[in-house]
């Protein structure tokens, strides 16, 4: 395969709090490849937002982060300000989850637009980049760009501010869209359209993609390959149909097992029982060792490292021998 | 402008049109869609408060400014022959205990009063705005230094510092107007701080951060448009304060040198004959009053104009989006309208008041 757009290696996010520091994303280690659509899964809590803000140094002050981010040849993790702030917006480029608090309500929209344009280029002048935001907008499906773009944020309804969020991020071409839950906030019918859209826009500017969501259906049907975390750590890394299919790790399992049935074979759902750790004392051995249905004794001697079960499919398991075989399709046919 | 292409024409067409209006304002979607400017001149003028305030601006000055042009004495001139007299139609407003005309000096005083107010707020404004933003934003040592300085002249009694320094430097217009500034500004300062604290956390700082957008980019271009609301209200009351303060100033001898005047000044000259004229402390009291809840009102609605939520007053359209509707329904019980036209009467009005 090609050289990858993004490499992370041994990240670690630690956030210094009074009673301790709280290990947010330990010992991440993922490459993106260009044009690829990569889907980071888990829970709340389980450290994918920490993930991509680090990766674009977005995170708050008492954060500790280390390891190292090769993006494109930079040095994200040690650039200075200036020339992160100038990778930011234009090679890299952010969909935040809630579009209802993501734009400045004093902004119209398409002068949001033109703002984050002209903040990497200022030559474009600002008519130019008005008839682009226009574009931009028509191109995310925006009905009526031309009159919507002098409309405020508060003047568009949930979906239509998560495109012209998406028309944002992509106004300078960004190589890699980081997507931090784009349609949790949305309701079904509007999440499958602000999907499509991202597709579209994501084959049309050939850019990679970092999807971060905890809707494993949403998953199924955008991603190439998939990572699955939990408790500050991937548990499971792999294509998409080794994911869902040859999962070799009881929490993805577990995860693909909670998804409510639409046939409605499935009487009741079946949810993982527990609650996620506590990131302040994390457990001896595998954080899931409690919820899990498979956990032995082995569990709690380390914590697993991450195992190759097939080609480019790594699971975090100790039991991944041992592990019945997958069920599989019944998740596959949810989404 | 767009609103006279959906105006409403009921009264010749009365079954299409309507339903037309309707249709627009359900998409919300006029034909050309109008500036930030154009919306705030239109909820501005919309704000029946601030119109009175800015036109009883507007008098005023006129008065202060033009008045003194009819009249024949100057405001330093005496006449010890008409000392001490009532409102007459020689003296407007009277004349004082060395017999100079009233009118003149209220209007020279009045005058005088609203230049100090305006430049003393505008400066306290600059300064507040620019320290209270960096506080805000930027925090740590600033944030110490600036909460710390405010707070250390918030706590020294005002008129005794104002005193030192106004009768040292205050004789002048300018030298007044920087005095109470200096004290002034720290207002401003708090303000501005605690807005922006609140709202550099929202997420649409992060995500023009994410957009790769600098500090000072963040903090003029996003935060400060977000306080101007807020910065319009305290401005206005700035002004008030300034001339209230002024005044009291001036009335305890140490702003305006005689034989210039400020509304203080003709208030203590007066003070006491009052038993005798009320008249002659009343008047330049009542214009105090008035310079102050002009500019109250009118900042008032400089606020909801510049705020693109506010819903304050209702444009043209939706006025008569609401008038549409509510002939609809009177149409309806005649049994003039479909259902559908009525129903979209409904959707509009029902659009604008959400929202």
């Amino acid at each position: 395969m090609t050289q990858p757009l993004l490499t992370v290696e041994n990240l670690n996010v630690g956030f210094a709090t009074k009673s301790g520091v709280v290990q947010a994303a330990t010992d991440i280690n993922f490459e993106i490849f260009p044009g690829e659509v990569l889907a980071v899964v888990g829970e709340s809590g389980s450290g994918k937002s920490v993930t991509a803000l680090a990766l674009m140094r977005l995170h708050p002050d008492n954060t500790i982060v280390t390891g190292n981010v090769n993006f494109d040849g930079h040095d994200l993790l040690n650039m200075s300000d200036r020339d992160m702030r100038a990778i930011r917006g234009s090679d890299v480029a952010m969909i935040f989850q809630d579009p209802m608090t993501a734009m400045n309500p004093v902004f119209s929209v398409g002068n949001q637009i033109v703002e984050t344009i002209r903040v990497h280029d200022s030559s474009v002048s600002k008519q130019e980049a008005w008839t682009k935001a226009i574009d931009l907008l028509k191109l995310v499906g925006v009905p009526e760009p031309k009159q919507r773009a002098s409309q405020y944020p508060h003047e568009y309804s949930g979906g239509m501010r998560q495109r012209a969020m998406i028309a944002m991020a992509i106004a300078n071409d960004p190589k890699l869209l980081i997507a931090d839950e784009p349609t949790t906030a949305l309701d079904v019918t509007v999440q499958a359209q602000v999907m499509e859209v991202l597709h579209e826009v994501q084959a049309e500017t050939g850019s990679a993609m970092m999807l971060i969501t905890h809707d494993l259906g949403l998953v199924a049907g955008s991603a190439d390959r998939v990572q699955v975390m939990y408790a500050s750590r991937l548990m499971e890394t792999g294509s998409i149909d080794q994911i869902f299919y040859e999962s070799q790790n009881p929490y993805t399992r577990a995860l693909l097992e909670s998804i409510p049935d639409i046939d409605g074979l499935k009487e009741e759902l079946s949810p993982i029982p527990g609650n996620p750790p506590s990131l302040l004392n994390p457990l001896a051995g595998c954080a899931f060792r409690p919820r899990c249905k498979f956990a032995k004794d082995v569990c709690a001697i380390e914590v697993p490292p991450r195992i190759p079960v097939g080609v480019n499919h790594t699971s975090r398991c100790v039991l991944v021998h041992e592990l019945p075989a997958p069920a599989g399709a019944s998740a596959g046919d949810a989404s | 402008m767009a609103d006279t292409d959906i105006r409403p024409n009921s009264d010749s067409e009365p079954t299409s049109t309507p339903h037309k209006v309707a249709v627009a304002d359900a998409e919300g979607l006029s034909e050309r869609p109008k500036t930030f400017g154009q919306l705030a001149r239109e909820r501005f003028f919309g704000h029946k408060l601030a119109l009175i305030g800015g036109i009883g601006l507007l008098l005023l000055v006129v008065l202060f400014l033009v008045g003194p042009l009819f009249s024949e004495w100057e405001f330093d001139q005496r006449n010890v022959r008409d000392r001490k007299q009532g409102p007459s139609a020689e003296h407007w407003f009277g004349t004082d205990e060395i017999g100079r005309d009233l009118f003149v000096r209220t209007a020279r005083g009045g005058w005088y009063s609203m230049q100090i107010g305006v430049i003393a707020a505008f400066v306290a404004t600059t300064v507040g705005t620019v320290l209270g933003a960096l506080a805000g934003y930027f925090g740590k040592l600033w944030d110490i230094v600036v909460t710390n300085l405010v707070n250390l002249i918030l706590t020294v009694p005002a008129i005794i510092v104002l005193s030192v320094f106004a009768n040292k430097y205050g004789a002048g217009k300018w030298g007044l107007a920087l005095v109470l500034a200096g004290l002034l500004w720290t207002r401003i300062a708090r303000v501005v701080r605690g807005v922006i604290l609140s709202i550099k956390e929202q997420e649409y700082i992060m995500a023009a951060k994410a957009a790769g957008a600098s500090h000072s980019r963040i903090l003029f271009r996003h935060l400060l448009p977000n306080v101007m609301g807020a910065i319009a209200v305290e401005i206005t009351l700035l002004v008030g304060s300034v001339i209230v303060l002024e005044s009291t100033l001036s009335f305890l001898g140490l702003g305006v040198k005689p034989p210039n005047a400020s509304l203080g000044t003709l208030v203590r000259d007066a003070k006491g004959d009052i038993d005798s004229d009320p008249l002659r402390v009343l008047t330049p009291g009542i214009f105090i009053v008035l310079i102050v809840l002009c500019v109250n009102f009118l900042g008032d609605g400089l606020r909801d104009a510049l705020d693109p939520r506010a819903t304050g007053a209702d444009s043209k359209e939706t006025q008569q989006a609401k008038k549409a509707a509510k002939k609809a329904r009177k149409q309806m019980g005649k049994g003039d309208m479909t259902v559908g036209q009525l129903q979209d009467a409904n959707l509009s009005q029902n659009e604008r008041s959400e929202s």
